[in-house]
């Protein structure tokens, strides 16, 4: 006899709160329609909130807990990812009313997709079976799919939507047949049951093997899977880009880890992963900004540099399955922290200065915003050169970290490479700041193309509480590295 | 009577073919509605080979994988329809190669 029982649900409740939401504010707009908007909002916060709260809560005080015969287990892990997530869709809530509201988009739809998006990614840091993996990877990303094309009459959002879902569903069904192979070849759908899968049958094993993690890089947008990321990143409407930024980026990253350590482990029978990853990593983190730097579009630059920035993570990941070490992925989740805070300033400031008819989204179309926005333009520069990596920031200790463990680990030529890659990324991210600060209208000959139509709150708290996490949590890194360092040494408890 | 026996291997020869099938209609067909129809049938191969480890590994929990990847299917297939038609109001077309406003 198979129960769901309550403490099963009190386990999730990460994941439930925003479930539970999602269908109250879907109910509430059918049932209140004048009223549901801002309301929606609110509920929104409060859901991200909670489950904020909680799973921080929960992270500190240890909790480790099996749930649903084995399917979700919420630890340290779980809840850290939980904790960055929730963090990241925050942000990108508080970006988005005044935007839909100027193109009369402003429905509660647009919340209750994305908790149920949330709801998605808190359960795949959790999964331990390969079909919960699925289902939360697909609650994950259907609503994405709807969310890029939210403003629906307009050409690029629809285009942006369609290749995203054709992409997006092509990378599924490598992952529905690598599950399958792997499931046949283990005889059974647990992770930790996974590696007995390389000795029953190899051959189905390595095939398995091979399509699940085809399915993971186009998720998270490596190189040769990326070609999604510039095309979605351009067409969505700029407060969803922002949450494709930073949560659904994130995401992927939380099940992929899990499968990777867990699944397949690192005996060097199973453990050939590491060496197609390395070479995947240097592709992504050299062809990502290599076509950034020709970008004259920032949202498109940013879908570059978020291609860039997988390469980083992956170096990071390769460099705690070669360590086998809390510590070296700490570092990753610490990055995955920082680079939710400075992706969403970026995105903030451009959603800042888009108006009903136009986007602010050209690199051009930021110049000389210095003189009439000194602190908007300021906050951009934080931005810019944090995601450079300029000390003091927190984008600088991000990739220290993760290099520093990534030499420890003995990957020396992939750090040179990543750090060469790094100088290019300057060169684009430089140029944002010279149009903001060097350049004025008399050099691109027509007039200040930015607009400014007032702020709103969130929006503009949002902007400080980035800038500030950028400020601050660079310096005042070890609280968070505390906290990565008890969710990292939770995955490694179960992990061979 | 068996006059031929179906094995394990039959299944997986099949569900194999009819994956390539699927992944070879979405790289190489351009309508929009056979794209989604290659990966139906790349998640169908999926089913295919799930249902037959499940089967002959004596497993049942195969089975009930089988229903979820189904019902998952058919939500992505309801977007992904609702997305066609937002696109074909916008463009009055449903080819992917004449989707070309983004591009670098």
């Amino acid at each position: 006899m198979i129960s769901i029982t309550a403490a099963d649900l009190s386990g999730i409740s990460p994941a439930l709160h925003l479930a539970v939401a999602g269908i109250a504010i879907m109910l509430l707009d059918a049932l209140w329609p004048m009223r549901s908007k801002l309301l929606s909002v609110w509920i929104t916060l409060a859901a991200l909130g909670c489950s904020l709260t909680t799973s921080l809560h929960r992270l500190t005080a240890g909790v480790d807990v099996t749930l649903f015969n084995g399917a979700v287990r919420m630890d340290g892990y779980a809840h850290a990812f939980s904790a960055i997530i929730c963090l990241a869709s925050t942000l990108a809530v508080l970006s988005a009313p005044k935007y839909l509201r100027l193109r009369g988009v402003h429905l509660a739809e647009y919340y209750a997709l994305l908790l149920f998006s949330v709801c998605g990614m808190v359960l795949f840091a959790a999964a331990e079976e390969l079909i919960m993996l699925f289902l939360a990877l697909e609650t994950l990303s259907i609503p994405v799919y709807c969310l890029v094309g939210f403003t629906r009459t307009n050409v690029y959002s629809t285009e942006a939507s369609m290749k995203y879902f054709v992409i997006g569903a092509f990378a599924t069904g490598f992952l529905v047949y690598g599950i399958a192979l792997l499931y046949g070849a283990a005889g059974s759908g647990y992770l930790v049951d996974l590696r007995a899968g390389a000795a029953r049958a190899p051959g189905l094993f390595y095939a398995g093997m091979t399509l699940l993690l085809v399915g993971f890089l186009f998720k998270i947008g490596a190189v040769p899977f990326n070609m999604w990321t510039p095309d979605a990143y351009e067409g969505a409407p700029t407060p969803v880009t922002t949450f494709m930024a930073e949560a659904v980026k994130a995401a992927p990253f939380g099940g992929m880890i899990k499968v990777l350590f867990v699944g397949f482990g690192f005996d060097a029978a199973v453990g050939l992963w590491q060496p197609a990853l390395v070479v995947i990593a240097v592709l992504t983190m050299t062809v990502g900004n290599l076509t950034a730097l020709v970008q004259t579009d920032v949202k498109r630059m940013m879908g570059y540099s978020s291609i860039a920035h997988s390469g980083y993570i992956l170096v990071g990941i390769l460099a705690a399955s070669k360590l086998q070490s809390a510590d070296a992925l700490a570092a990753v989740l610490y990055y995955l922290f920082v680079y939710v805070l400075m992706n969403a300033g970026a995105f903030g400031i451009l959603i800042l200065f888009s108006h009903k008819d136009k986007d602010t989204n050209a690199v051009e179309d930021l110049t000389g915003l210095a003189r009439e926005r000194p602190w908007a333009a300021a906050l951009m520069a934080v931005y810019m050169l944090s995601l450079t990596g300029l000390p003091p920031l927190a984008g600088f200790f991000g990739k220290f970290y993760i290099f520093s463990y990534a030499v420890k680990a003995g990957y020396v030529p992939l750090v040179i490479i990543a750090i060469l890659n790094s100088v290019v990324s300057a060169y684009y991210y430089l140029k944002v700041i010279v149009a903001m600060y060097f350049r004025g209208p008399e050099d691109t000959g027509r007039a200040a193309v930015f607009h400014y139509e007032g702020y709103s709150v969130f929006l503009l708290a949002m902007l400080w509480f980035t800038a500030w996490g950028i400020l601050y949590y660079g310096i005042h890194s070890e609280p968070q590295l505390a906290l990565a360092r008890l969710a990292a040494s939770s995955l490694f408890a179960t992990a061979p | 009577m068996n006059f031929f026996p179906v094995g394990q291997t039959h299944f997986l020869a099949t569900s194999a073919f009819l994956f390539t099938l699927g992944v070879l209609t979405v790289v190489v067909r351009r309508n929009l509605i056979v794209i989604l129809m290659g990966v139906e049938l790349m998640l169908n191969a999926g089913n295919l080979a799930i249902v037959a480890f499940s089967r002959f590994s004596g497993h049942p929990a195969g089975h009930v994988y089988v229903l979820l990847i189904m019902t998952v299917a058919a939500a992505e297939v309801a977007v992904g329809l609702g997305i066609l038609i937002a696109l074909f109001r916008t463009r009055k077309t449903i080819n992917a190669d004449e989707a070309t406003y983004l591009r670098w």
